[in-house]
């Protein structure tokens, strides 16, 4: 009897470790997408600014729009990934979404590197976590 | 023996799992985001790289 309550305790913390840990990396994940999202958004923001300005031209704005249409697009993708996970809670859809998003974090560095090589110090090379 | 083996399988998982506990309850009190929360951050994808 007392071993089988002791081996139904080890039973129920695996399982609550397991929800914890899928729990946290839906959450996690969400932060840093909506980060990401936020990050385009402004980032966009400061390169009209820019041009506005006279800083970038519009050959350089045509370099920049499509790396930025690549970050878009592969922040979409995750977004898609990310809740097909929170809906199935497949490993395969987890491991799906966690190559998308860091695909999408990995664009996004392509975007500033790319903005920062015309102006320096515009956008932070990598997504910071609010 | 088999109640040995019980804790030291739940040592284990105390000591290895203790990160993931720590990052439970950091986030305590912020809801995991729902299926409509997770699309919603498509918003502020709306606009294309030209439209800005």
């Amino acid at each position: 009897m007392k071993r089988n309550k002791a081996l139904f305790g080890v039973l129920l913390l695996v399982v609550m470790l397991t929800g914890i840990a899928c729990a946290s990396f839906v959450k996690t994940s969400a932060v840093i997408l909506d980060t990401g999202a936020s990050a385009y958004d402004n980032g966009m923001k400061a390169v009209r600014d820019l041009q506005d300005k006279g800083f970038i031209n519009d050959e350089q704005r045509a370099k920049i729009n499509d790396v930025a249409r690549i970050y878009r697009a592969s922040l979409l993708v995750a977004i898609d990934t990310l809740a097909t996970y929170k809906l199935t809670k497949s490993a395969d859809d987890k491991n799906k979404a966690f190559v998308a998003i860091g695909e999408a974090v990995s664009h996004w560095a392509d975007l500033a590197k790319l903005v920062n090589s015309i102006r320096p110090g515009t956008l932070p090379e990598t997504i910071i976590i609010k | 023996m088999t109640i040995q083996l019980a804790i030291e399988i739940a040592i284990l998982i105390l000591k290895y799992g203790l990160p993931v506990v720590k990052d439970a309850l950091d986030s305590i009190g912020k809801p995991e985001p729902s299926y409509e929360d997770i699309l919603a951050i498509k918003e502020k994808l709306a606009l294309e790289p030209e439209q800005y």
